[in-house]
């Protein structure tokens, strides 16, 4: 069928935000601040996207008043959850990192998001017994709604409901903008930008999850396919360490992230207490025994210790209000009902935790600098792109527009763009998508490629496992290609997602088949032991014409 | 079918429709009642039941979500 059916506009900025996220809001906010021109891209409705869609309740931060000498901060933050991610960027960025979270938490308060509870900072959770705590509790339940009001009083337009899709190039290799689809008509969009700031989140799904038959029911939402990553590197950005799972844990069958809001104590079924921190509930410091040993309530299943609960017996019941503050703070609406509906008290009552499966965390990621710059010229990145954590897409967000601003001075109007053949090739393929008779649902490509990441690049991975996997994926991909069916545009918005899913996978085989050596939760059956010569290294893979280089830095 | 409208309290403002960050209610308009094209894809996070404006939406918990729960016994805490 004929590009005809879709309508296509243009569009002129300086600035564009694919995806409207924490990173994506605090670019445009920024950046509009500093007099670009700026528009948001964003798939879903910005007030209730992403992983910050229906709130958060902890912001890593350091507060002088509050925290006193910074050394001492860092010395004790360096040994939780963040050290490791910490330490990989460099003493000087978390410096960097830290004294901005003050002034973003001040600045979010002003604005409206209320960053005290009754009347002071509290921070609690994440923390080891009668150390520094740095996660500051804040009522994030309707952040994104003062985000883009603060966005919209700027100027800033937000483009809801638009899947952004291909970044367009320059002759130079610099960015030229971006196109996007509309998930709810057949329409595109072409965005002439000089600079592109990716900020699509997390990457979801790429392994199958624990709650199967229910699509939706996984951590984070459906709808993070890894759009921002596979736009990036089509356009010749690095990224890195993608052969590098990690795990998270939470509450059994409704998966959500936000494990540390629960403020009992693990135990397992006699009563006794999993880890060694704790023997009661200690909301300001939370049990951190799953964030010492993500894998823990897993291993003591397995081992017939099990099952695990999370057990607030022993709050009092003003404690227990807090609480279900706090996890209404993080969207766990639906969670609370359900225990409702079933009489669940939570002063008696334990629920069950489980290891979730693997995952890609934000450090497998785009590869950008303590600017948010990408090797791309006029291209940048944040938040859950590469760095993780309400702060962190804040923070990287925030410095993204600062780069961004010098860039667009100093940059001259390109003649012309690769707009055309772009539009041209991905029309084509919409349209095939749409028009075929039958075909596959989105929902089988998605289970067939969890199957195969599970079972050849999962917890086992060998050189013989992976080259046959890749091999298979690659043929299944084909297949997908050719089959998939989108009865409307929302189903093509979540094709299109599944497709990238595919593209990240293949990558993440050929990193893992490269990375010869076992750390972490990338365990080589071929390759027992951590090859120290990479301690400290970083693996990146960029496109160089049909090639993928890798290299360790 | 996670988001269950009340057909009787609703009055077809298409807030919940406009709101949802999966667009499970996708093709639904303004002025018409609501239909929950793709329950299977909810995150069951009620972004729609927190902007109905009277309180129309509840929730069926899918078999697959409902939580296991344990009293654990308590003599056994000091
Ligand atoms: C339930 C839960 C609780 C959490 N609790 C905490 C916490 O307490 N503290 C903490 O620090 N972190 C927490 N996190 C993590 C935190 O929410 C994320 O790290 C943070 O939101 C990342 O911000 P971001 O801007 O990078 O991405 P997001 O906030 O996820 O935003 C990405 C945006 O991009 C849009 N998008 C995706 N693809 C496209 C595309 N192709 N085109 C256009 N738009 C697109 C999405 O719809 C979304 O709006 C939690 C996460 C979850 C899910
Ligand atoms: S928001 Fe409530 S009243 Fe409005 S259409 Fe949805 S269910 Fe009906």
């Amino acid at each position: 069928m004929s590009q005809s059916q879709f309508t296509i506009s243009r569009y002129d900025t300086d600035f564009l935000c694919i995806g409207g996220g924490i990173a994506g809001l605090m670019a445009a906010i920024n950046a509009a601040d500093s007099g670009l021109k700026c528009i948001i891209v964003e798939k879903a409705n910005i007030k209730r996207s992403g992983s910050a869609g229906l709130g958060n309740d902890h912001f890593i931060c350091y507060i002088p008043e509050v925290h006193g000498e910074y050394e001492t901060f860092i010395e004790d933050v360096l040994r939780l959850q963040n050290g490791d991610r910490l330490r990989q960027m460099g003493p000087e960025w978390a410096r960097k990192f830290f004294f901005k979270t003050n002034e973003i938490v001040k600045m979010w308060d002003a604005w409206g998001i209320p960053m005290k509870h009754e009347g002071s900072y509290y921070f609690a959770g994440h923390s080891l017994p009668g150390r520094t705590r740095a996660f500051l509790k804040y009522n994030g339940r309707d952040q994104k709604s003062v985000l883009t009001s603060q966005a919209k009083k700027r100027g800033v337009e937000i483009h809801n409901r638009r899947m952004g899709y291909e970044l367009l190039l320059n002759d130079d290799g610099s960015v030229a903008g971006a196109v996007a689809v509309d998930t709810r008509e057949r329409a595109l969009y072409v965005y002439h930008a000089k600079a592109v700031l990716l900020g699509t989140g997390l990457v979801n799904n790429l392994w199958p999850f624990c709650s199967r038959g229910s699509v939706g029911a996984t951590p984070d939402m459906l709808n993070l396919t890894a759009d921002g990553r596979m736009m990036a590197f089509r356009a010749g950005a690095e990224l890195c360490n993608l052969e590098m799972p990690s795990l998270h844990s939470g509450i059994k069958y409704f998966s959500r992230n936000g494990q540390a809001t629960w403020e009992g104590v693990l135990r397992d079924p006699s009563g006794k207490p999993l880890g060694p921190f704790l023997d009661a509930p200690n909301p300001l410091y939370g049990d951190i025994t799953m964030e010492v040993r993500k894998e823990f309530i897993e291993e003591s299943n397995k081992e017939g210790r099990g099952p695990i609960f999370m057990d607030m017996t022993g709050l009092t019941e003003k404690q227990m209000e807090t609480m279900h503050h706090w996890l209404r703070q993080e969207g766990n609406y639906t969670l609370l009902r359900h225990f409702r509906q079933e009489g669940v008290d939570l002063m008696d009552t334990a629920v069950e935790f489980a290891t979730y499966p693997l995952l890609m965390p934000p450090s497998s990621g785009i590869v950008f600098n303590d600017r948010s710059e990408t090797c791309v010229p006029g291209l940048y990145a944040g938040g859950d792109e590469g760095y993780g954590g309400i702060a962190g897409a804040a923070v990287t967000g925030w410095w993204a527009a600062d780069a961004a601003a010098e860039y667009v001075r100093n940059k001259k109007t390109c003649a012309d763009t690769d707009a055309d053949a772009v539009v041209g090739r991905v029309v084509q393929r919409f349209n095939a998508m749409l028009d075929r008779e039958s075909g596959a649902h989105w929902t089988e490509a998605l289970q067939a490629l969890q199957n195969i990441t599970w079972d050849y690049c999962g917890e086992v991975r060998s050189a013989a496992g992976m080259e046959h996997g890749l091999s298979h994926l690659r043929r299944v991909h084909e297949h997908a290609l050719a089959t998939l069916k989108a009865e409307n545009p929302h189903e093509l918005s979540m094709c299109l997602g599944i497709l990238n899913l595919y593209e990240l996978a293949e990558l993440m085989f050929e990193m893992a088949l490269e990375r010869r050596e076992s750390r972490g939760y990338h365990k080589r059956a071929d390759f027992r032991l951590p090859d120290l010569r990479l301690n400290g290294k970083k693996h990146y893979i960029r496109k160089d014409g049909n090639h993928n280089l890798m290299s360790w830095r | 079918m996670p988001p269950v409208i009340n057909k009787e309290k609703c009055i077809h403002c298409g807030q919940c429709v406009d709101i949802c960050p999966m667009d499970v209610f996708y093709g639904s308009k303004k002025g018409e009642f609501p239909i929950v094209r793709y329950p299977e894809e909810c995150w069951h996070a009620e972004a729609c039941a927190l902007q109905c404006p009277v309180d129309a939406i509840d929730f069926r918990i899918p078999l697959t979500l409902i939580v296991p729960v344990k009293k654990l016994p308590h003599d056994a805490m000091s």
